[in-house]
Parts: structure tokens; sequence; C-alpha cells
């Protein structure tokens, strides 16, 4: 794995306890914002998206020392966020006592209520479509239709094959085009 | 002048509800919308509170502020207290087995419960075992010299005094 020399500085410093703080710093203004996005396509509700995003930076914070570069820093960072927000949907649903799915259908129904969502049925529709895709390929959709992802990167973060990602992609665009367009 | 003749009838009389027309690109236009392709939704619609990734900055600085200003040290490690509760619940099974029943407090199930109620999962504790090196041979007992000296004591402080003598 060939790691730019810019993030290879940012995370020798993050592991040094002397700069730990101010490239701690500089990774949170980096990456908050893609991070965000990434987790609240997740689950959806802004508060729970919050709380996932704080987690998971505090996560990073206390195991940078441990981060040997096998991976891109971003996409190691990218996982974390990733297994944070699903481990939070499946604390709510034990929670509630309910399913992971159903845990996912009431964050889709409460959005029409939302302050922090404008969009409109259409967007609302889309969710529920993807929402009725396995986990995986909610993931792969997400980060490859609305984040423009490679699929390199995403198969670094998701830590699968290329081709198997772009098979699942193909498959989980087919079932959320022919849903969209279903009455 | 005839008007049941066909040449007449210029007309179907159908109607339209009244703004028929004018509503009409308005209703196709929102139907557009809702049966668009995938294509068309360039985003999923979620906003964030105001200034929300500034305050979200300050909060996660704060929180690890405090974490490393506050820095628990801990006796053991993750690892080492897993390898000292394995020791320990190894003890506890031992005792537990060589002492039958003579003793109320820990029975087989007790530390059968112990590692199903803990939180190791089976991949921790396969670390466990090759950590701690346990082989069968430190279950069994192979040599014990003073042997009736040993039952003596065993019975005098662990039989039941009224049982025996029935």
């Amino acid at each position: 794995m060939h790691l730019l020399t810019d993030e290879l500085d940012l995370i020798s410093r993050l592991q040094d306890s002397a700069t730990k703080e101010t490239a701690f710093r500089e990774l949170l203004s980096l990456h908050k914002e893609r991070l965000y996005w990434h987790i609240r396509k997740i689950v959806i509700n802004h508060d729970d998206s919050d709380d996932v995003l704080q987690n998971t930076f505090i996560k990073v914070f206390r195991s940078i020392d441990k981060f040997k570069g096998d991976s891109k820093l971003y996409s190691w960072m990218y996982r974390i966020a990733t297994n944070e927000s699903i481990t939070h949907i499946n604390k709510n649903a034990k929670r509630l006592k309910i399913s992971n799915e159903e845990a996912q259908n009431n964050a889709i129904n409460n959005l029409k209520a939302d302050v922090y969502f404008e969009g409109d049925k259409i967007q609302i529709k889309l969710q529920k479509a993807i929402a009725t895709l396995p986990q995986k390929q909610q993931l792969v959709f997400n980060m490859r239709y609305f984040d423009d992802m490679k699929y390199k990167d995403i198969a670094e973060v998701l830590e699968t094959s290329e081709g198997a990602l772009k098979a699942s992609y193909h498959i989980a665009a087919k079932k959320i085009e022919t849903f969209l367009t279903s009455d | 002048m005839k008007k049941d003749k066909i040449h007449n009838l210029n007309t179907t009389e159908f109607k339209t509800p009244s703004n028929y027309f004018e509503s009409f690109d308005e209703k196709l236009m929102q139907r557009l919308n809702e049966e668009k392709s995938i294509e068309w939704i360039s985003s999923p619609g979620f906003t964030v509170p105001k200034d929300y990734f500034t305050s979200v900055e300050a909060k996660i600085l704060d929180t690890v502020n405090s974490e490393s200003e506050t820095k628990v040290v801990h006796l053991f490690s993750k690892k080492q207290l897993y390898f000292v509760s394995g020791i320990a619940a190894s003890l506890l099974l031992m005792l537990a087995v060589f002492n039958g029943s003579a003793t109320d407090e820990l029975s087989v199930e007790m530390v059968e419960d112990y590692f199903a109620e803990s939180s190791l999962d089976s991949y921790e504790l396969a670390e466990l075992l090759s950590d701690a090196n346990i082989l069968e041979y430190d279950f069994t007992i192979t040599e014990i010299n003073n042997t009736e000296k040993i039952l003596e004591d065993y019975l005098l402080e662990n039989a039941d005094i009224e049982a025996i003598i029935e």
C-alpha cells in the first residue's frame, strides 16, 4: 500500500505524543464532514449521526497508535465509522426490541417531521428503496452513488474485492430503480 | 335544419373540469418528479444544524483532552486481565472438581455460567489458552505424598460429621 508523504507525516505526528493533539485537530478538520455524511446515510437521523461521529473520532484518537498503515488513513477511519454506525443501529434496535430493518424503517418514516431533512417525497422513497437492500449493498450504493467513491477505495473500506463490489453496486442500483418506478 | 344529421355534429360535447389545462402542467411535472429515475436524485436531502461542524470539533477535542489529562493507568492490560482471569477460572474449576459438593461456593455450573456470561468470545478464549499453554497434564494430579494425612485433613475440614456417624 502506497501512502502519500503528507499522510505518512500526519500519521507519524498523530503517533507522537508531543504532536498528537495538533495533528488530531488537523485530522478532525480534514475528515469530519465526509465522515459525518457517510454516517448520516447509514443511521439517517442527525442526533444519532452526531453520537456516532464523536464515537468514531474518539476511537480513532485512542487507537491511532495501533494504526500500522496497512491501508489509507481515511479508509481506516471510514471503516471505524461504518462499524460504529452499524453497532449504533444494532444497539438501538436491541433497546427497542425490534429488528434492525424495523429500526431503519422507523428512522426513515420520521424523516418527514425531521427539521434536518430538506428532501421531498422522492428522497424519502429513495431512502425506503435503499433500506430494502442487504446491509452491504446499502453501504456500497451510498458510497458509490452519493459520495462518488472509487471502487478501489470502497474495496479498502469494506475489505472486499473490487469485482464483487461492482456486481453489488449494479444489483443495488437496479433494485432501487425498480423500487422508484413502481407505485 | 336537422340537428341529428352526422355532418352537423361537429363537437363531442365532452367537457373538462374547470382550470384543467391550467393545472395539467403542474400535475404532470409533479408526477414526473415522483417517478423520476435514480439519476435525477443528486443528494439524499439531509441537512445539519447551523455551525454543527464547528461545535462537534470542539466537543470531540474536549472529550479527548479530558481523557489524556486524566489518563487511567490500568493495573492489568486487557490481555493480562484475560490471562489472570483465565487462570483464576481454571483454578476455581479444579477446586470445584476436586472438592465436589463439599463447597457451597462454587459449582461447575457456576464456572460455565462465568464463561457464558463473560464477554470473552471464542477467539479471545482460544488466545487465552495458547498464552497460558494449558495442558491436560495441568488438570491431573500425578503424585500425592502423605495421602493418608491429606485425606484425614480433608475429612476433618470438609466432611459432615453427622453424616459419618450415621
